[in-house]
């Protein structure tokens, strides 16, 4: 309960945080912020309009309030290129970036978690060395170098999965699925390695442990006192590292998202950056640091649960 | 896409296999680092095409004995596009962990040795900035100011300060409970020299580590910018651009243009963090020698 | 499940080599002994000497890459030198089980006790499955766990140092094996404890009519629970007989010295302790000769080139030891020999 309290503690400290960051953010743009947010061309009247309410003439510790009660309502104004309210669009955007992350965590841990397993259970070996070195080299290759790499094979080269395009998921799954196959798959090379990395690193250190070979006495089979014993132990890593890479796998998924121009934030936040659009720029940054934070709390309260050793 | 060491690293650790000797590859990613650092120093001396000027050669045609690599679109010649693209990488990646480095190094070093309160209190911040992530802290500063060079590697370099600050505070902190600097610190020397004639010189190696490892991910960061339009603008040829004109709109009718900028990245960030990662197997081995 | 016919542990010219970076490893060199069902055995010898090796090869646990086994085990009546790795579970619980000295280490620490406890008996197809609950109650009841419904569910660490050892104990004994196998089963734990786990162990055997191999460095504890006595050093076994008649008569030296420098050990109070002079033995360099020739008070020059092998000389016939000048036989013990001259002697040799 108490490392709970803890944790809670610093997400809400890492929020307000997050806000003021989000706050600074139009401050800290030259000129008048009403402007910026209204653009180049706004005229004299919109702008009084919005520095009233913005509460730009008061203090600034009450125009953080006021800016902080307005993001809790959902009040983020709206995209001055093209007039739609800044809360719609996120909405309309958010669900294909949740769907890419998700899909690739599916597909890195899916196969990085036999892979480790194999190469854990001869160290060393060729199997071992050949995986660890393939890692080593995906985790240095950035998305945006093995995107392009990948369309070239799939769609290019074999033609089996298209390139760009993109099918809402509640239009159609299967074409869904296979447009978003190779983004997915893009996004996922990187947590692959780190992930079998991780798991085999950790792996290779239990499977050394007495209460394994005291399993191995008991009559169990090799592959129930890897996965009951072995896995079980090593998936800790393994959440902690995923909570500590959640940024990296976000800010990822945008990078992706441009590659195969697929409608996400992350295509919203750079389309934004280009048009300065700051309070589209400023809505996202502030979703990204909260929903990172959230996600660390999630993992370190969830680590309790899975470790009995850290409970009490 | 990302600056986070600590990642990297555990990767690095995993995959390390401990060993004395730094080995062939690491000379070649020496040789090759040297190369590339070479070519941008001197680009403008070299026998190159102008890399802006177009139509210098027949658009899309391959590698040919004039133009090695061959020509973009735009009949630019790739190589030397590609050579002066390196200038924005290594300028970026170089300089940016070198301010870093002195930043972060200097902070670490006096939060890391004797000073609780304010140990304390730049921990704190650290902790705080390393907990946004990344790419979201770039893009915020790229869309407040511009994406001009000076602005990239500042950022960047903003970007690295509390990382590299984190490793150099525990560095001193694990050196200045060794047996030598607690003989200096009762034999009187001041605490200004044995910062920096006692420890600084220990903790070098570590410096060194992740500072090769800081300069692959600043490139990274670089041409993750540069990739979504956000770095040096074009026509300035840098590597992160030039793949994205390539990937985006000739992947299919000529893919060399997207490959060259792409192998060169690569190359060169497996070239840093492996002599990052030979070179921290050698110090812990011979570490553990002594 | 393979059935045992015999009722003798019977192990013949038994080698254990690792292959290692520095070369071949003989941890366990030509070690030969018999038992019978249903009595105690107790392998002493300092860290180093093979024990553990020795104990982990009888039921083959030693991961078996970089390894190399001759010679054979009859355990009851099964070959295990000849199965196959796969038909190894077979055995495990159920004829054989082991224990372990750490029983931090040796428990799953993010399983509950129940658990650990089920997951044994579930190999046993007699167990239906309805009643597991109840069985893993009352094994924790038959090795003295007080209140075994609330201790079922906690984990290891929330369990005192000698109730993790009871759970450990209750695991391998689950599946009544006929022969159980304890590697330092007291060494972690307090002296308090020590004396409880050992009558818990005995008490066991006795009940069940259980082959005990006691693993230790303890004298103390080998007089205390063993029926035999094997004494190794440095890979071989240099004395072997019946623990009443050892700790009384020893034959070769290194026994002697061990009893000497053992506390718990019951001796007339004017005698002083003794440590053992000089390590062991490097194990890729082993000294030519008597390998315990170089520590030995006693050793002549016949002692450094020729090694002795296991007799059992005139004594009786089921008291054996490899020494050429058995200690009863040694009337003129030189007693500080400079046994500097010796091992030179052995050097331009």
């Amino acid at each position: 309960m108490k490392f709970a309290l803890k944790k809670l503690a610093i997400l809400l400290i890492t929020a307000i945080v997050a806000s003021l960051f989000g706050f600074l953010f139009e401050h800290l743009i030259p000129g008048n912020p009403a402007i910026a947010i209204l653009g180049p061309q706004a005229n004299p009247h919109n702008i009084k309009v919005l520095t009233d309410r913005l509460g730009l003439n008061k203090p600034l510790v009450d125009q953080y309030f006021i800016w902080l009660k307005n993001m809790f309502t959902g009040h983020m104004g709206q995209a001055y290129s093209n007039g739609v309210p800044v809360r719609s669009l996120i909405a309309q955007n958010y669900a294909e970036t949740v769907e890419l992350i998700i899909g690739s965590q599916i597909i890195a841990l899916i196969v990085a978690i036999p892979i480790a397993f194999r190469a854990a259970l001869k160290p060393n070996k060729l199997f071992d060395r050949l995986t660890t070195l393939v890692s080593f080299s995906f985790y240095s290759f950035p998305p945006f170098v093995v995107g392009p790499i990948l369309v070239l094979i799939f769609a290019v080269k074999a033609g089996i999965l298209p390139a760009s395009g993109y099918v809402g998921l509640s239009q159609s799954i299967p074409n869904n699925l296979k447009d978003m196959a190779l983004p997915m798959l893009t996004l996922a090379l990187g947590s692959f390695a780190l992930y079998s990395q991780i798991l085999r690193a950790e792996l290779v250190s239990i499977l050394k442990q007495d209460f394994i070979l005291l399993a191995k006495s008991k009559g169990l089979g090799k592959y129930k006192i890897i996965l009951k014993h072995g896995f079980r132990l090593s998936s800790l890593s393994l959440v902690t590292i995923s909570g500590l890479q959640i940024g990296t796998l976000i800010t990822g998924a945008f990078v992706v998202e441009y590659i195969f121009q697929l409608p996400g934030l992350g295509t919203l936040i750079v389309d934004s950056i280009n048009s300065k659009d700051y309070l589209v720029i400023q809505a996202v940054s502030v979703l990204v640091v909260v929903a990172v934070a959230l996600v660390n709390t999630a993992v370190d309260i969830s680590y309790a649960f899975l470790d009995p050793r850290i409970r009490k | 896409m990302n600056l986070t060491f600590s990642d990297s690293n555990t990767v690095v650790k995993a995959s390390k296999r401990q060993s004395n000797k730094l080995g062939i590859f690491f000379w070649i990613c020496v040789l090759w680092i040297v190369i590339v650092i070479l070519l941008a120093l001197f680009a403008p001396l070299l026998p190159l095409n102008n890399p802006n000027k177009t139509f210098v050669c027949q658009p899309l045609s391959g590698p040919s004995g004039s133009h090695l690599l061959g020509c973009d679109d735009l009949g630019r010649d790739i190589l030397s596009r590609i050579i002066f693209g390196a200038r924005v990488s290594m300028f970026v990646g170089i300089v940016s962990i070198a301010i870093g480095l002195i930043i972060g190094g200097f902070f670490g070093l006096i939060s890391g040795y004797n000073n609780k309160k304010l140990d304390t209190l730049l921990n704190s911040i650290a902790n705080i900035i390393i907990s946004f992530p990344t790419l979201i802290l770039l893009l915020a500063i790229v869309a407040i100011f511009n994406h001009s060079l000076i602005v990239i590697t500042l950022s960047i370099s903003f970007i690295s300060i509390p990382l590299l600050f984190r490793v150099i505070r525990s560095a001193t902190i694990s050196v200045s409970n060794k047996d030598f600097v607690q003989a200096a610190k009762i034999m009187g020397s001041s605490k200004i020299r044995i910062l920096f004639v006692e420890i600084l010189p220990n903790i070098t190696p570590i410096i060194f580590v992740y500072g090769c490892l800081g300069i692959g991910s600043a490139i990274i960061a670089e041409g993750t910018l540069a990739f979504l339009g956000l770095s040096v603008s074009l026509p300035t040829p840098s590597w992160g651009n030039m793949i994205a004109e390539g990937a985006q709109t000739y992947l299919k009718r000529d893919f060399l243009l997207t490959l060259w900028p792409s192998l060169m990245i690569i190359f060169t960030v497996i070239c840093f963090n492996f002599i990052s990662q030979r070179f921290e197997s050698k110090f812990n081995s011979t570490e553990g020698a002594i | 499940m393979i059935k045992t016919s015999t009722d003798t542990l019977s192990v013949k010219n038994l080698s254990v080599t690792f292959k290692t970076n520095r070369g071949l490893l003989k941890a366990v060199d030509n070690v030969s002994f018999d038992i019978k069902k249903g009595s105690v055995l107790g392998i002493v010898g300092e860290s180093g000497s093979g024990k553990t090796v020795l104990s982990r090869t009888l039921i083959r646990l030693l991961p078996e890459t970089n390894l190399m086994i001759k010679g054979d085990i009859d355990l009851f009546g099964i070959k295990v030198t000849d199965l196959k790795a796969r038909k190894l579970k077979n055995i495990y619980g159920h004829v054989a089980s082991i224990i372990f000295q750490d029983p931090l280490t040796a428990l799953n620490p993010v399983m509950k006790v129940k658990k650990q406890l089920a997951e044994t008996l579930k190999t046993n197809p007699n167990i239906p499955k309805k009643q597991i609950k109840e069985e893993v109650n009352e094994l924790l009841q038959s090795v003295g766990i007080p209140d075994p419904r609330t201790k079922a569910n906690s984990y290891p660490h929330q369990l005192s140092g000698g109730q993790r050892q009871r759970v450990m104990i209750a695991s391998a004994i689950a599946n009544s094996p006929q022969l159980l196998i304890a590697d330092e089963p007291t060494t972690a734990l307090d002296v308090t404890i020590q004396l409880q786990i050992l009558k818990l162990l005995k008490s066991l055997q006795e009940q069940n009519d259980m082959t005990l191999i006691l693993i230790t460095h303890d004298l103390g504890v080998v007089e205390y629970v063993c029926d035999y006595v094997g004494v190794m050093y440095a890979g071989t076994i240099v004395e072997f007989g019946p623990t009443k008649e050892i700790i009384k008569n020893p034959l070769m030296p290194y026994t002697r010295a061990l009893i000497d420098s053992t506390p718990s050990i019951h001796r007339p109070k004017s005698e002083k302790l003794k440590p053992i002079e000089r390590m062991i033995p490097d194990p890729f360099n082993l000294p030519k000769g008597c390998r315990f020739a170089p520590r030995c008070r006693y050793a002549q020059p016949r002692c450094l080139i020729e090694s002795p092998k296991l007799t059992t000389g005139s004594g009786s016939a089921n008291h054996s030891y490899a020494c050429f000048y058995p200690l009863k036989e040694l009337f003129f013990a030189p007693q500080d020999t400079d046994l500097n001259d010796w091992t030179q002697i052995s050097e331009i040799d």
